[in-house]
């Protein structure tokens, strides 16, 4: 390429938009390009492809004779891709944008789209970032947005042009709704595949993949920012298109899947976006509260979220947890937003964080959970010099087992100092702390924290016992937040290698004319009674009572002796989906054998959700939050297997459904 | 208590305590943020460049560096720091060229690597299929050892190890003697040639030099550039022992290097001459003739050369003359006994005048010499190569084969009264015709060995024949000349298959003389009353002898039908129930044969032309010709019999086997008339004099296999040339008839069959005449030999 090919060989650029219906969008397309503002001389092209609206059809004409833009008409439907290139041959020697009629654009757009493509000398397409663009897409990569809450689309494009004023990334192909083509990548590759691609869908990712042959580069701007409406082009026939268009790409093209899912993989725009969302939040006009947490998933995980959207309107929400041997991963809770992450090295990025803290102005830590947490983290308040809270989720301020359970499984039922610390010398605590200097540390930091919030007074009352000196606040976890109904079979659960199938066919309970489906709920560990489930199991099995056995979820550990129970599980499952997968389950009664003592168990919460008769250990928050609870039955957790499935068959037989 | 309370009550305790708001009001509107950054690596968990930034500035200043580097490569003194911002965007722009050319050689370095581990992809496929076979036959080997100790009651103790190591070679030889002879023939051949050193060379080649040769798939793309640099190009040693053997001649002859030149472009013209300069041989001078060229660059070029060499010498001709005129005016100034023509923008290989001269040394008398080509492209790439034949007279009736490198006796050249005018375009295959009208074939000498590079300039002859239609004209003319100084009255014909080549059709003598056609059988009704039917109604011919050769066929259906032949009058049933001996049949029907000419035919051909008869009769009268084939098909299209090759597979093998029909290989020769050393027996004609004065078909040793091969090469031993012509067109259902060589007793007889051919012909199998010693004996597509048999290098 010459020197002189880094110059456009044209001053103005044609604005290519092909219009077939949809009235309202486009005229606030042409519009919205009629009224940007820039250097570069622009000529709007407007091709009307024969559409069924007449309206629209006027208004252009009215437009074209405004002088305002340039009116080719088909005489016939021609199809998206040769509209395209009927525009792009109009002027030979001017670079083109080729404008979906349900964008948007703002500002001095075109500049900065120009002004991207020409920096580097073998750039051929410019796409810039939109809301609806797979790849160019933000807030959330790969994904449909909706305009971020408080952000319109001046605000965002001025954003973008800003923040990200000059960054651009390459890209293995264009996105066909707003792609600027220098008019020498344009000569070179030749115009779109009308016959293969005639109707649009997969034209823009041929003619980047034949550009790329020729040398040409893809890139995304991460200055410029276009709204797109996206999605409602081609009516009812869209399925079929995109279905022929993948067949063509394929045979044109077979590595290009492949260079997508890398490039998708590797997602080198992050750091456009990543720019866009800390300035965004940090021009939030709500306080910042940040959450450190740990990264097992499970409850906590479940109350940062319930958390972060019953305080939606009230703070933003951060959170840290370890991710790996000693990186910290910062994340921003927002629905909407994407799974912000910032990942810092301790301890010699510490610093670097605690700038980013500082200038985000954090004004509130919330400790929920230290185990992994190195001490710099659990130090971060006073750092930071701001207050903080505390939530209690288990009971590790008092034990590093935070289940409270011994090496099998069982509630070690709170021995004294001595046995605590024979506990520990055989399963020791993080920092290798005997049980006093454990507490003691914990209850120095509980001291500390403004509040201590407890969901369930039983567990107050024993964190209390050990460490009397704290702010606590009884608060009930907010309620987890379910997605509305919708119908989903356990059928549609992908199977995965830790799913399992019935072991043996239990004979059916005469009420019912089947067996009693038993649904317990969760991971089942040895902690959230794997031994008595295991127990219970041989013993309908043994007495050929008529119960079956299911976990929604599965087994940390396998059951001994699972091929000959009636027991079976069903693998991983999406949280949000838990009630409509508990109603497809068709259970009869739901069983909560855990031996630890519970401080809240959301997997209760789900099961209370429901209208089934429940059987629960009688421990922990269990025994308070099914106090009076007629459906339910409290049982010892070491009680014999025979007690609870009888109990568990009266109360099926109590209320045959 | 419902969720919604439980989550309201939640909240408001939550926000009990003091939440500092960032700051008062917000500035969005303003757009006058500071954008929040942190460093990019913290955008990643395993950041792919921690320290991005630190790099960043490490290339900037490389950037500089190389900037500065730049400058001082041209000769400008810069200092980045003190330009102005329009010379730094110069600068820069002209770095960005920079850039973008090293970009494009880096894709083209792509690009290469990625043929490069294409093949070797493949040369890793051929080695895991050698692998594969070893372990096979190894395992076979375990298996006679087996059998043999069991046999011999286990009293011998072979060292295993020992056997396992030679089992490659020895169980090869154990199946295949006949191969073994064949090796050995080779090796002796390499011993007389080229010392011990030859033999253990070729031993330790996996090509066809080595006992075991394992098929070696070749790689089309690329592969003449591969063989080109280990077989076509001199090492220094070579290169050195040549200029030695230059210095050692005592009277060295004089090559004169014709060469006419028209506004030649000045590039191509020097480089030209700089072949010419590079000759190992310094005893050349250069005859140019300048046709008055307009270009004042050639011309300089030209003048140039002339001042600098005293070898070159010029004449300029006043009027442009056009090629023949200005070749005649460049052979005036002749004045060594050799004339070398030559073209102005062509190349030679720097051993060309060297291999010529030892040559023509080696055999005085020659009256010409040519040797192979090759073509070579504005990047300097060589491809197409052509390996000639030896001297191959009806394939230059059908094309100008000798072409470059091509070496004229000089009064031979002056005899002939040089070039003619109005033959422009085919000056030089007129001249060649014209020559070798006067010579013999052992004056005539091909270096097997490419000397010669044909530029492919757009234009140029070599790139296609079809920009210079008027050459075609010419040629024609040529040719028409060239038969009616010879006395034959035949028609030139371009051939349809090959644009620009011919087919001569030689006429029949009116009468058309008896034909006698000898179709062996037995049984297999379907096959004799489709080769029978379509030779009595698919053949254009007056005067036909049918003998059918029935041997001991017991199918009733069959002898009814012979039976109802016989009452026909054009054929005969000869029945003769000896053991089958093909070669026995097929004489004893020549005996009792009326015709003057003799066809043999298989059982299981069918005919396609009605012209075919005529086609080989045409042939067969030639008083020079002997033996003359057909060109046969599978039924399925693909070529079964384009000509005999000698040594291909052992003893001979069919050329262009399996080529589709339509498809034109070998720069046509896969199309034309030729001569080849031998033919097959399923469709021959011969004059029945010729039959009888070589005595037949061999029936002693030859009685099954290679009878044809055997006859052919009698027939050219004494004096006749054997035809091929692709104008007798016959589809042929091999083996349909006779079955495969599978049992024991018949796989013996065809080793002894091997071993008569190679005791009789040995040397001539390895170096067909018409073939050439740089191509394969281990496949029919005339593809490169990887160890080619002939060293016309070493001196």
């Amino acid at each position: 390429m010459a020197t002189s090919s880094l110059r456009p060989k044209s001053a103005v650029v044609d604005v290519i938009v092909p219009v077939f219906g949809g009235e309202l969008l486009a005229r606030q397309c042409i519009e919205s390009v009629l009224e940007s503002c820039g250097e570069t001389p622009f000529q709007l092209v407007v091709i009307d492809d024969a559409g069924p609206e007449p309206s629209l059809s006027s208004w252009l004409d009215s437009m074209a004779a405004g002088g305002r833009l340039l009116l080719l008409r088909n005489d016939a439907n021609q199809g998206f891709v040769r509209s395209v290139n009927r525009g792009m041959s109009l002027h030979p020697d001017r670079d083109v944008v080729l404008l979906n009629s349900d964008a948007r654009v703002c500002g001095d757009w075109l500049d900065r789209l120009r002004a991207c493509a020409w920096e580097h000398p073998w750039t051929g397409t410019v796409t810039p970032l939109s809301n609806n663009a797979t790849l160019a897409s933000y807030p959330r990569f790969m994904t449909e947005n909706p305009m971020p809450e408080g952000w319109d689309l001046p605000a965002m494009d001025a954003l973008c042009a800003r923040v990200n004023q000059g960054l651009s990334v390459r890209v293995p192909t264009a996105v066909g709704f707003c792609m600027y083509i220098r008019r020498d990548c344009l000569e070179a590759t030749g115009y779109f595949d009308a016959r293969r691609f005639g109707r649009g869908y997969g034209e823009e990712n041929d003619f980047c993949r034949r550009a790329a042959a020729r040398g040409y580069e893809h890139r995304l701007s991460g200055s410029v920012y276009v709204w797109h409406a996206g999605g409602a082009s081609f009516g009812d026939s869209a399925g079929f298109w995109q279905q022929r268009a993948r067949q063509a790409m394929l045979e044109l093209h077979p590595d290009y899947d492949a260079l997508v899912a890398a490039h998708v993989a590797e997602d080198p725009q992050r750091a456009m976006r990543r720019r866009l969302d800390l300035t965004r939040l940090s021009l939030s006009p709500r306080p910042r509260v940040l959450a450190i947490t740990h990264r097992q998933g499970g409850g906590v995980e479940q109350h940062l979220l319930d958390v972060s959207r019953v305080l939606e309107q009230d703070v933003e929400l951060l959170s840290i947890a370890q991710d790996g041997h000693d990186v910290m991963r910062l994340r921003w809770l927002r629905s909407g937003e994407e799974d912000f992450s910032l990942w810092f090295r301790m301890p010699h990025e510490l610093d670097a964080l605690l700038s980013l803290l500082r200038r985000l102005r954090v004004c509130r830590i919330h400790v929920h959970h230290v185990l992994e947490v190195p001490r710099c983290i659990m130090d971060l308040p006073e750092s930071l010099g701001v207050p903080w809270d505390f939530t209690v989720h288990d009971h590790y301020p008092i034990c590093p087992q935070y289940n409270l359970t011994d090496e099998h499984g069982r509630f070690c039922g709170e021995p004294d100092v001595a046995g605590c610390d024979r506990c520990l010398s055989v399963r020791p605590g993080p920092w290798g702390l005997d049980i006093r200097s454990w507490r003691g540390l914990f209850a120095h930091y509980l001291r500390g924290a403004e509040r201590v919030f407890v969901p369930s007074r039983i567990t107050l009352a024993r964190v209390q016992s050990y460490m009397p000196e704290a702010n606590y606040v009884l608060a009930p976890h907010p309620a987890p937040v379910v997605a509305e109904a919708g119908d989903v079979s356990a059928a549609a659960l992908t199977p995965s290698d830790k799913s399992m199938s019935l072991g043996m066919v239990p004979p059916a309970f005469p009420p019912l004319g089947r067996p009693v489906k038993v649904l317990v709920i969760g991971v089942i560990n040895p902690a959230k009674g794997l031994d008595l489930l295991t127990r219970c199991a041989w013993d309908a099995r043994n007495r050929r009572l008529p119960l079956e056995f299911r976990v929604l979820g599965w087994f940390e550990r396998p059951m001994l002796g699972a091929d000959q129970v009636p027991v079976s599980c069903t693998g991983p499952y999406p949280r949000e989906q838990v009630l409509q997968l508990l109603r497809a389950e068709g259970a009869d009664i739901l069983m909560y054998p855990s031996q630890a003592p519970e401080t809240w168990s959301y997997t209760l919460s789900e099961g209370l959700n429901t209208d089934l008769p429940l059987v629960a250990a009688a421990r922990g928050a269990m025994l308070e939050r099914l106090a009076g609870c007629e459906r339910a039955v409290l049982l010892c957790p070491d009680e014999q297997a025979c007690i609870w499935n009888d109990a568990i068959l009266s109360l099926v037989g109590d209320n045959p459904q | 208590m419902t969720s919604s309370d439980q989550n309201h009550s939640w909240r408001e305790r939550f926000l009990e305590a003091e939440l500092m708001p960032p700051c008062s009001g917000s500035s969005r509107e303003q757009h006058d943020w500071t954008p929040l950054e942190v460093d990019h690596w913290h955008f990643y968990r395993d950041p792919p460049a921690r320290h991005l930034k630190l790099l960043q500035r490490h290339e900037l200043q490389e950037m500089v560096e190389r900037l500065g580097q730049l400058f001082q490569v041209h000769g400008q003194d810069v200092d980045v720091s003190v330009l102005s911002l329009d010379q730094v965007q110069s600068l820069v722009d002209g770095a960005a060229d920079t850039m973008a050319d090293e970009r494009a050689s880096a894709q083209a370095k792509a690009r290469e690597l990625e043929e490069m581990s294409a093949r070797l992809h493949g040369a890793e496929v051929a080695l895991k299929e050698v692998q594969a076979q070893s372990a096979l036959l190894q395992a076979q080997l375990g298996m006679v050892l087996g059998s043999l100790s069991f046999r011999l009651g286990r009293r011998v103790t072979l060292p295993f190890r020992l056997l396992r190591g030679i089992s490659r070679r020895a169980l090869r030889l154990l199946r295949e003697p006949a191969l073994f002879r064949v090796r050995l023939v080779r090796l002796r051949q390499a011993l007389s040639r080229q010392g011990w050193r030859g033999v253990l060379q070729r031993l330790a080649q996996p090509g066809d030099g080595g006992l075991l040769s394992p098929y070696v798939p070749f790689l089309e793309q690329d592969e003449y550039a591969r063989w080109r640099q280990v077989h076509g190009t001199l090492e220094g040693t070579a290169r050195q022992a040549l200029t030695d053997w230059v210095n050692t001649l005592e009277r060295p002859p004089l090559f004169s290097v014709v060469m006419p030149v028209f506004n030649t472009d000045p590039a191509l013209l020097r480089s030209t001459l700089d072949s010419l300069r590079a000759q190992i041989y310094p005893h050349w001078e250069l005859c140019v003739a300048d046709d008055a060229s307009s270009r004042q660059e050639t011309r300089e070029v030209l003048q140039e050369a002339a001042a600098q060499d005293a070898r070159v010498r010029v004449v300029w001709r006043d009027t442009n003359g056009h090629i023949s005129r200005a070749s005649n005016s460049a052979l005036a100034l002749v004045r060594g006994q050799y004339v070398v023509l030559m073209d102005h923008d062509d190349l030679l290989s720097e051993d060309a005048l060297c291999c010529v001269a030892r040559t023509v040394i080696a055999r005085p008398g020659l009256g010409l010499i040519y040797s192979d080509e090759d073509k070579v492209d504005q990047q300097g790439r060589h491809y197409d190569p052509y390996f000639k034949p030896d001297w191959n007279p009806d394939l230059l009736r059908s094309q100008n084969y000798v072409n470059h490198l091509c070496v004229y006796r000089a009064d031979l050249v002056r005899e002939v009264g040089g070039f003619r005018e109005c033959f422009e375009g085919s000056q030089d295959y007129d001249l060649l015709l014209r020559v070798s009208e006067r010579l013999t074939p052992s004056e005539v000498a091909h270096i097997p060995r490419i000397l010669y590079h044909w530029r492919a300039v757009a234009g140029s002859e070599a790139l296609e024949s079809g920009v210079k239609n008027y050459a075609r004209d010419s040629a024609r003319r040529a040719l028409e000349e060239h038969l009616a100084r010879c006395g034959v009255a035949g028609e030139v014909l371009e051939s349809a298959e090959c644009p620009g080549m011919w087919r001569i059709r030689y006429p029949l003598p009116d009468p058309a003389p008896r034909v006698s056609v000898i179709i062996p059988t037995r049984n297999g009704l379907v096959l004799l009353t489709r080769c029978l039917e379509t030779l009595l109604h698919r053949t254009d011919y007056p005067d036909l002898e049918i003998l059918v050769v029935d041997n001991g066929s017991d199918d009733p259906a069959v002898l009814g039908y012979l039976a109802g032949l016989a009452e026909r009058d054009r054929i005969r049933v000869i029945r003769d129930d000896r053991p089958f001996n093909f070669s026995a049949l097929n004489n004893a029907a020549a005996m009792q044969a009326t015709g003057q000419v003799l066809v043999l035919l298989n059982n299981d051909v069918e005919i396609i032309h009605e012209d075919w008869l005529r086609e080989l009769v045409s042939h067969a009268l030639r008083p020079e010709i002997g033996v003359v084939g057909a060109r046969l098909w599978f039924p399925d299209d693909t070529l079964q019999h384009g000509g005999v090759v000698l040594g291909i597979g052992g003893v001979a093998g069919h050329a262009f086997k399996g080529l589709p029909r339509g498809k034109v290989a070998c720069f046509g020769r896969t199309s034309l008339i030729q001569n080849y050393s031998a033919v097959t027996a399923a469709c021959l004609a011969v004059r029945r004099d010729v039959f009888m004065e070589v005595g037949g078909l061999d029936e002693q040793g030859l009685a099954v296999a290679f009878n044809d091969i055997d006859f052919c090469i009698k027939v050219r031993e004494q004096g006749y040339r054997n035809l091929w012509t692709p104008h007798a067109e016959l589809y042929h259902h091999e083996s349909a008839s006779r079955g495969y060589e599978d049992t024991p007793e018949k796989q013996r007889r065809f080793a002894g069959e091997v071993g008569v051919m190679l005791d009789r012909w040995g040397p001539l199998l390895g170096s067909d005449p018409a073939y050439n010693p740089n191509l394969s004996l281990e496949r029919d597509d005339f593809s490169l030999a990887w160890s080619p048999r002939d060293e016309a290098v070493s001196p």
